[in-house]
């Protein structure tokens, strides 16, 4: 097996609703438990999908990794090494070097004011890789190239208005990719692209992958994006992971009623699909107070009396295959 | 003869750059009772064209020829005010994208909903009511909440109350825009389902906009698939998807992954999107299809029937 | 720490700069308010070339509130008297027992040397200039000139200066050796025989202004007349200065040099200038000029010292929340709640006037707006992904905010900069209309207020009135048309290129 790279262990993010004045006085914030208790490992090399639904917490936890917002609870732990507690401004701001995002709205991600140039070239600047203007330089024409937007002197003194949306995510991505990470956690990156650029822009990140060897952290609400970028994948619902295992396994045998809802509600392109009705009712419950037992109970199809009791953990049900349902599906 | 019928339809941007060419010389049909998906991916032309149809344009949108026939009367002859009046809402109304936001956040849901009824038909307030409230049992969302206001509804409520909005004036044809994009999948599921029953259970025709090529395969009957203002391909949505005639038909489809069957390669095509001031002379796509030659780049494209009810605007499918 | 070539990085910077003008030029209106902007800057700093006068202390040029010249284009004026200066150059046809000289001299020009050779008898000279008068009485006019005695032995003299008219031989009597008379002349003590006692050789001065004559008219008697330039040059016809030196020996060998330099005759006009005078006799012309310099600094000083502190402030509420934002914002509050009117009025009742405090009170009330509309631009930046990308490459806080923040408010705070600077000037000019500016510095505030306090709007003197508060406008004007681009080039809402 290959080196875990990055293990997430019982993660856990809660964000205190701002109460005004005289109430933060009398009473206690309530919590949005928008991560609660979430664990995985990554490989190096692999590409790992987190799938759900939006409100899921997904994101949150993608920004938990890198520190951009602080775990509440919980370890993450890189290269062995536990670097939850690491404080900012020292040793972080070093790991940073080798842990990169990709954001999902090309339009925000970029500074309009900056160039393209200056926009890759800010990660080399920010952590003092290179020596001279000219290494500066060629680190970033190199990149470009990598994302085939060639030749890569047409677009170092462009603006970000002044290109595609495709053309923007790709800057984004070689600006993750310019100091050869070893980690990148992608936000949702192409669900604001067009679909005959979605393909591209996610080989260039896979080819990319392949190069650099680094592990990827893909989060996306689309599931069958996941399965054709992911290794293996994640499914979360309310904060919690309730399924997890090798995309092909949860895809096609998915052990958990939620995972089977979400693939049978996703639409396919191909108007002769015999799809099952799965029913699902209501609305996803409130972060806030989350219901007792497995989160699931109260949409549930196959809801009994023990999932209402007791909240399931992961158990396995295949090789690599873990759900959190006490009457898995396989 | 069809219920709505669009032939050489023509709308052009006036910008200080020039004409842009949103709409150039489309033709499509929907037979009562159908529904036909409009595809396409971003400044295509779908939304202009929908909003043409609802002649709900812009100032610089100006109609610049073609006819849109409705039960045989042709809606560009009629004026504003008739438009208004008889047409839309009444005849063709539309679920537009984001809905929820359109909905106006001090008024009650009821308000909202039976204001078409109160001005286009001049019903009671009751009766308007009732109306509203059968409609509201009818998407899902449930009479009960005719008191509510938009805030305290979730998002696939809100928009399954714009749906409901749309069929208030018992409408023929309703046009839906990207009617889920912004919705979660599961409730992108429910609100498709609602619209599936809906369109049985009321004889709806429809006309659904959207870049989504896998919603448009589960909900509709025909897609007519869009490149720079132009239709290149229309037909059945088991022909179309089965054997695309088109270049960008077939790799557009390709572009979408699919949860079921064999996982394979997603397709890229290459290029840019065309500029709609000065849009490549002859195909549209010539620049970017594999199988371009110089007679591409002459002439214009119009559709042209190639097996029963499967049109594509492709000269090399002229052989066939 | 910028790394990058420097050719790139001018390449980078032209883009900039050539997409912003492009973007600037889309409505022409930015370049009308360029235009007129730079018309009052180049007037403000050609402001000595273009007018000869200094604004406030060159008085009297004209009769107060005297109309522009140009009025005289209308034909009802072609003869309103306009201030003209004339040399006066004696002549005269001296008796045997004078010697008549005209000698130049470094210092006075030309001087007309009177000199006694007789032997005991007295004499009269008569040193005459004429000139002839072509406009409609004027209400004053000038004359001035210098005169020496010298080597004055056992002789008394006396001098005497009159206007003759001659077209009906009236004459007047401007000025006398033995009279005392108001402001100008030293007293002379006189009796006409008496031996001086002024000390000799020193050049006296003689200013008589036709407001402090008074007017004996011979024909009629004794008549005293208030405006004598009315009266005396009340006809278009020649006139003569007439210079009467009386010299009465008191023995053989008396001697006596009497020394007139060339004088000066003005007629203040009643125009004059290209706007007119003031109450004063003052040019507004040069008040209008030197009044742009006063406008454009203060303005701008005010504006850019408000932007200033508003972006700073701006930034740090925003960027940093939390007890800062709060206490900032309620200082804010606090500024806002002030009574602004007071506290000059305050500060100038207990330390005068001053321009500075105009500038300090602007300053102090004026960066609030700006500081709560960068704060909110902060707000929504601060949420956006391309900061978080610099945060998740290890950018620190200051560099977030100097290299991604405020490069991204800069086009608002320049367009608020721009929209800052007419309502500074503004503020300024309705501050020193009610009287609270500095008196020593001309601005147009200043000049309507003395305008408003001397009487012009009553007598609706408008070259007074209107030039200033027109200059006011325009320069504003052009302002708010540039800040007018500005916005729209800078508005957000037109930046989202989708």
């Amino acid at each position: 097996m290959a080196d875990i790279l990055l293990e997430v262990r019982d993660l856990k993010k809660y964000f205190p609703i701002k109460l005004s004045l005289l109430k933060s006085l009398t009473s206690k914030a309530p919590l949005v438990r928008a991560v609660d208790g979430v664990s995985f490992r990554i490989e190096a090399g692999e590409v790992f999908g987190l799938v759900g639904e939006s409100g899921c917490g997904k994101t949150t936890t993608g920004r938990c990794i890198l520190r951009l917002i602080e775990p509440t609870e919980g370890k993450i732990i890189y290269k062995g090494e536990d670097i939850t507690p690491l404080p900012i401004e020292g040793e972080m701001r070093q790991l940073r070097r080798k842990m990169q995002i990709i954001f999902q709205d090309p339009y925000e991600s970029l500074n309009p004011r900056m160039s393209i140039y200056d926009i890759i070239a800010e990660p080399i600047r920010l952590q003092n890789i290179t020596e001279s203007a000219e290494e500066t330089l060629e680190m970033v024409r190199g990149v470009l190239e990598d994302m085939r937007m060639v030749p890569p002197d047409e677009y170092l003194y462009r603006f970000p208005h002044e290109l595609s949306g495709g053309q923007r995510q790709r800057v984004a991505v070689a600006r993750a990719f310019v100091l050869e990470p070893d980690f990148i956690v992608a936000d949702e990156p192409t669900s604001m692209l067009d679909a005959s650029i979605r393909g591209e822009v996610l080989k260039l990140i896979l080819n990319l992958i392949e190069k650099t060897g680094c592990a990827f952290l893909y989060i996306t609400h689309d599931f069958a994006l996941a399965r054709y970028t992911c290794d293996r994948i994640a499914v979360m619902y309310l904060g919690k992971i309730v399924e997890k295992g090798l995309t092909e396994d949860v895809i096609k045998k998915p052990a958990h009623p939620y995972t089977e809802a979400l693939l049978a509600a996703v639409p396919v392109p191909d108007p002769m699909a015999r799809r099952t009705d799965v029913v699902i009712k209501g609305e996803v419950p409130s972060p806030i107070s989350p219901p007792p037992g497995c989160r699931f109970n109260t949409r549930c199809p196959y809801v009994k009396d023990r999932c209402i009791k007791e909240e399931p953990k992961l158990f396995e049900v295949g090789e690599n295959h873990f759900t959190a349902c006490y009457f898995p599906l396989v | 003869m069809a219920l709505l019928e669009v032939k050489n339809l023509k709308m052009y941007y006036q910008t200080l750059r020039g004409q842009v060419k949103a709409v150039d010389d489309i033709d499509f049909w929907v037979e009562r009772g159908e529904a036909v998906g409009l595809a396409g991916e971003s400044a295509c032309g779908k939304t202009s064209a929908m909003l043409t149809l609802l002649r709900l344009l812009p100032s610089n949108g100006k109609i610049m020829g073609g006819s849109v026939k409705f039960d045989g009367q042709d809606l560009l002859k009629l004026s504003e005010d008739e438009f208004r009046e008889n047409v839309r809402w009444r005849k063709i109304s539309v679920i537009f994208q984001g809905a929820m936001n359109a909905l106006h956040p001090t008024k009650k849901i009821g308000e909202q909903l039976s204001e078409p009824i109160l001005l286009h038909e001049g019903l009671e307030k009751e009766e308007a009511w009732e109306r509203v409230g059968k409609l509201l049992d009818l998407v899902g969302v449930g009479a009960e909440r005719l008191d509510r206001y938009p805030h305290e509804l979730s998002g696939g409520l809100k928009q399954r109350s714009m749906i409901a909005m749309s069929l208030v004036c018992n409408p023929a044809l309703v046009i839906a825009d990207e009617p889920t994009t912004a919705l979660d999948v599961i409730t992108q599921a429910q609100v498709l389902k609602v619209i599936k029953e809906l369109r049985q259970k009321l004889d709806l025709s429809m006309i659904l906009v959207s870049h989504d090529l896998s919603v448009i395969a589960e909900t509709c009957d025909k897609v007519a698939i869009m490149y720079a203002g132009k239709i290149v391909e229309f037909g059945d949505i088991a022909s179309v998807f089965k054997e695309p005639l088109h270049p960008y038909s077939e790799q557009l489809i390709a572009a979408f992954p699919s949860v079921l069957g064999e996982k394979r390669e997603l397709t890229t095509i290459h290029g840019f999107p065309p500029d709609l001031l000065n849009p490549p002379p002859g195909c549209r796509f010539h620049p970017r299809c594999q199988f371009a030659e110089e007679a591409c780049k002459k002439g214009e494209r119009n559709l042209f029937e190639v097996d029963k009810g499967h049109y594509v605007a492709c000269i090399k499918r002229l052989v066939v | 720490m910028r790394v990058i070539p420097g050719k790139e990085r001018r390449r980078i910077l032209s883009r900039k700069i050539k997409s912003f003008w492009v973007d600037f030029g889309r409505n022409k209106i930015g370049f009308v308010g360029i235009f007129i902007v730079l018309a009052f800057v180049f007037t403000a700093v050609l402001a000595p070339w273009l007018t000869p006068f200094h604004p406030i202390n060159d008085q009297n040029l004209a009769t107060d509130m005297a109309k522009p010249a140009w009025v005289r284009i209308l034909p009802q004026n072609r003869d309103l008297p306009i201030t003209t200066e004339k040399t006066i150059n004696w002549v005269t046809t001296p008796p045997d027992s004078i010697d008549f000289l005209l000698s130049p001299d470094e210092e006075w020009g030309e001087v007309s040397k009177v000199k006694y050779v007789g032997g005991g008898e007295s004499a009269d000279v008569y040193l005459s200039w004429g000139f002839s008068y072509s406009y409609r009485p004027p209400k004053a006019f000038k004359c001035e000139f210098r005169w020496m005695s010298s080597d004055v032995n056992d002789m008394g003299y006396s001098l005497e200066l009159f206007l003759i008219r001659k077209g009906d031989n009236t004459n007047f009597t401007l000025w006398d050796s033995s009279v005392k008379s108001h402001n100008w002349e030293r007293r002379i003590p006189l009796p006409l025989i008496a031996n001086p006692t002024l000390p000799e050789g020193w050049p006296k001065l003689v200013q008589v202004h036709s407001k402090n004559v008074n007017v004996y008219v011979d024909r009629l008697g004794f008549e005293e007349v208030q405006n004598l330039a009315e009266i005396a040059l009340s006809e278009k016809v020649d006139y003569e200065l007439l210079m009467h030196i009386r010299l009465e020996p008191k023995s053989e060998n008396a001697t006596c040099e009497i020394d007139l330099t060339r004088g000066d005759f003005q007629v203040l006009g009643t125009v004059f200038g290209i706007l007119g005078v003031d109450k004063f006799g003052a040019d507004i012309f040069s008040q209008m000029v030197y009044g742009s310099r006063i406008s454009l600094s203060i303005g701008l000083l005010a504006a850019v010292l408000v932007t200033t502190i508003g972006i700073t402030v701006g930034v740090t509420a925003g960027y940093f929340g939390g007890v800062v934002d709060e206490f900032l914002m309620r200082l804010v509050d606090v500024l806002l709640s002030l009574p602004w009117l007071p506290l000059l009025i305050a500060l100038v009742a207990l330390f005068g006037k001053n321009v500075y405090y105009i500038v300090l009170l602007i300053v102090l009330f004026g960066w609030t707006g700006l500081a709560r509309t960068i704060r909110s631009q902060v707000l929504s930046l601060r949420e956006m992904a391309f900061i978080e990308a610099a945060r998740a490459s290890g950018a620190s806080r200051s560099y977030i905010i100097f290299r991604h923040i405020v490069p991204n408010i800069l086009p608002l705070a320049f367009a608020a900069l721009v929209t800052a600077i007419p309502w500074a000037i503004l503020l300024e000019a309705g501050l020193s209309f009610i009287g609270f500016g500095d008196p020593r510095l001309p601005s147009w505030g200043r000049m309507l207020n003395y305008a408003f306090y001397w009487g012009a709007f009553k007598k609706l003197a408008w070259w007074w009135i209107l030039p200033p508060g027109l200059a006011i406008m325009a320069l504003c004007l052009g302002f708010v048309f540039i800040g007018h681009a500005i916005d729209e080039v800078v508005n957000p809402r037109l930046r989202r290129r989708r």
